[in-house]
């Protein structure tokens, strides 16, 4: 029993890693229908940066507002100055820019940062004492701090969506650009707001994840995190934000189990597993579990 | 959102293709047995020019580098490489190799093996090098048989893969890092003296070819032995990998992984709460400030096996060749000279300036072939290998090192500390 606590502990773990980088992905599509392959790049660059900040002897929870900070102003200064343009013209331009983007920005981290493994500190308390038994698995208060920083936002999302001028214009424009531009809301202002939102939830799942990573702060950090990520917002649905949750914790528990019992399998295809998820939903259901179907008039 | 989740899927596989890409090839490692003459072994006859071969070196010796110079990697390589430039500008200053001097030509592979065999192209056809070096297997595996046909020595490749310690099939290919099947030799050595009446040993093995080559290393040592493999786990997930092998409860836990897994393995045994009474880190987790400190006390009292002298560490403090090295090192260029990459360059450079002096004393003078022909007899301790340790060479056999020294790991002083001497099993492998 507790090694299974363990490791449902471990993928439930990183199953909220992979939802915090699946909500921002969702937060992009419903705006764009884009998925932006450079949010996982978007969160490492910012997530350097929070660890440059603590070098210079900025206690981590400034460089981790500052990093937050950052992400929003990349993410809208990026929709501005990147995407809006080529957007307009053809919607392949803008996967490319953002491939290019996940590219040029790992480059710039290891040209600023250089290539060698960092250790960002964790926010929270994360020495081999601290955590908490749970039928003698140990769940350790880093972890249970990325389970309370996904509960907080998918809260503020919700309020945000649900009850905020900006949440239901940002829904008028993922619904239907067109009316919502007729309707008066300033389509571009939302665009921009949505991708700096995006930003800022990527830049908090870097620096909450990478205390945790397996290979620490390093340029290949958000790597398989990404992939997983993607898994995880395709399984729920790509505008959906319990969907991308539901996606990340079951992807999360997923590997751990495959993994852990059925290490012939889990021992060099987890990454694989989660990308057979992909294909099998795109099989199944092309919009995901909790995607909404688009209806068109004829 | 149909086409967006098939273009999502395309790139998903396509990385994974990707990833897979630096595996490397098969094959037994070893030693050959007898001594022999290097003529026997390499000779220009098989060679697409076998003039080129044998024509005299005079002016500048190319040395020509493709490795990552860009990427993840970067770093590293760039360290290694200004440890060998330092070397060579020492040798320069100090007339060459007989008045020939030493250049370092270097091109960006960005670890993509496709890239590095590229390049071999063009350094061995429009920059007419005379010696390769590569880092990385997949690199090897792309380059190997460019260089083996053009007969242009590849020596000291940072790598270590048993198919190229065949001298037959690949006689112009020599590798620099250690054996896996030598370093778990002389593991197991230690542990016969450590537990005598035997022990219980569990392995954390990477997926890859390089975790797999330590874990079998491993597996052939132990035969015969009273130490008892009783559990073994993919190391994918460090954490789960750590939850199952605790369970086992085992005296031992071997880490046959990569560089990368070394923190990871560490940190995820102390967060499950295990602490094996011996963990045995493989020889590349070299670095002590990032792969040990970061762990803390559930790193404390690792064990690793070194050959190179390090510079931190205040047993090398007053050694007369550590001493030179940094001072040398830090004047000729290179920017971190207290870091393991770099004096790993250095002592590269420096196995090959041996080579080059050999050849150049040889009937034949300085050729491709005279200084392929010394590599295969080399018998040298370079000043920066810890004292005991040589790189050895001959005919019939490639491995290289043959001797390592144990160290601990000290999380409270931050610094590896000798746990023993010289474990020397060359004589486990004729010359």
């Amino acid at each position: 029993m507790e090694l299974f606590l363990e490791r449902l502990i471990s993928g439930l773990t990183n199953g909220s890693i992979y939802a915090l980088l699946a909500l921002a992905l969702v937060v992009v599509f419903r705006g764009t229908g884009t998925l932006n392959f450079a949010q996982g790049e978007l969160a490492l660059f910012t997530t350097f940066v929070a660890w440059w900040l603590t070098t210079q002897s900025i206690p981590v929870w400034i460089a981790i507002v500052a990093a937050l900070v950052l992400g929003f102003v990349m993410g809208a200064l990026i929709e501005r100055t990147l995407i809006r343009p080529v957007q307009r013209r053809n919607d392949m331009a803008v996967l490319i820019v953002a491939l290019g983007l996940f590219t040029g920005l790992n480059s710039l981290a290891g040209l600023l940062w250089g290539s060698e493994t960092k250790i960002m500190p964790s926010p929270f308390p994360n020495g081999l004492d601290d955590y908490v038994s749970i039928g003698g698995a140990r769940l350790y208060f880093d972890a249970l701090g990325v389970w309370g920083a996904l509960i907080v936002l998918m809260f503020l999302m919700t309020l945000l969506f649900k009850k905020t001028k900006i949440g239901l214009h940002m829904r008028a424009v993922a619904d239907n650009p067109e009316s919502a531009t007729l309707a008066g809301v300033r389509t571009s202002r939302v665009l921009a707001i949505g991708w700096g939102l995006s930003g800022a939830i990527g830049a908090l799942a870097g620096v909450l994840v990478t205390p945790l990573a397996p290979q620490q702060l390093g340029l290949t950090t958000m790597f398989s995190i990404f992939i997983a990520a993607s898994a995880a917002a395709l399984f729920g649905g790509l505008d959906s934000l319990v969907g991308a949750i539901v996606g990340g914790l079951v992807i999360g528990v997923l590997e751990a189990m495959l993994t852990g019992y059925i290490s012939i399998i889990g021992g060099s295809l987890q990454q694989t597993s989660a990308l057979i998820i992909i294909v099998a939903i795109l099989f199944v259901r092309p919009n995901g579990l909790f995607g909404t179907q688009k209806l068109v008039r004829v | 959102m149909k086409r967006l989740a098939q273009m999502v899927s395309a790139v998903a596989v396509s990385t994974l293709v990707l990833t897979a890409c630096g595996s490397n090839s098969g094959g037994s490692d070893g030693g050959g047995s007898g001594g022999g003459d290097a003529s026997e072994v390499v000779s220009a006859d098989d060679c697409a020019d076998p003039d080129a071969a044998t024509e005299e070196i005079t002016k500048t010796l190319k040395v020509g580098w493709t490795a990552a110079t860009s990427g993840p990697l970067a770093d590293a390589v760039g360290n290694v490489i200004e440890g060998m430039e330092a070397r060579f500008a020492v040798e320069n200053e100090a007339g060459g190799i007989d008045g020939v001097q030493l250049e370092v030509v270097v091109k960006d592979d960005a670890f993509n093996p496709e890239r590095a065999k590229a390049n071999v192209g063009e350094l061995i056809q429009k920059d007419k090098v005379h010696v390769i070096d590569t880092f990385g297997s997949g690199q090897l595996d792309a380059i190997a048989d460019d260089q083996n046909d053009a007969c242009v020595p590849l020596l000291f490749a940072q790598a270590s893969v048993p198919a190229y310690r065949d001298i037959e099939n690949f006689p112009w290919t020599t590798e620099y890092l250690p054996s896996a099947d030598v370093e778990m030799g002389v593991v197991v050595e230690s542990l016969k003296k450590k537990y005598p009446d035997g022990a219980t040993v569990a392995m954390a093995v990477n997926q890859t070819e390089s975790g797999q080559g330590v874990a079998d290393g491993f597996t052939k040592a132990v035969e015969g032995t009273n130490l008892k493999i009783v559990a073994e786990e993919p190391l994918t997930d460090p954490k789960t990998a750590a939850s199952t092998l605790k369970a086992s409860n085992a005296d031992i836990l071997v880490d046959a992984g990569v560089t990368t897994d070394c923190l990871a393995l560490s940190q995820a045994i102390g967060r499950v709460g295990w602490k094996p009474d011996t963990v045995i880190q493989p020889s590349n987790c070299a670095d002590g400030a990032t792969l040990y400190e970061p762990a803390g006390d559930a790193a404390d009292g690792q064990q690793i096996l070194r050959w190179l002298k390090d510079p931190n560490n205040v047993e090398f403090k007053d050694d007369a060749a550590v001493k030179e090295y940094i001072e040398q090192a830090g004047a000729n260029g290179a920017d971190s000279p207290l870091n393991s990459y770099t004096v790993n360059g250095w002592a590269i450079a420096d196995l090959m300036v041996d080579n080059f002096k050999r050849a150049a004393a040889s009937d034949d003078g300085l050729s491709r072939l005279s200084i392929m022909q010394a590599a295969r007899t080399q018998d040298y301790q370079p000043p920066m290998f810890i004292d005991g340790v040589k790189f050895t060479m001959t005919p019939t056999q490639a491995l290289g090192i043959l001797a390592f020294k144990p160290y601990t790991w000290d999380a409270a002083g931050k610094t590896f500390v000798a746990a023993g001497d010289v474990i020397d099993i060359s004589d486990d492998y004729d010359k």
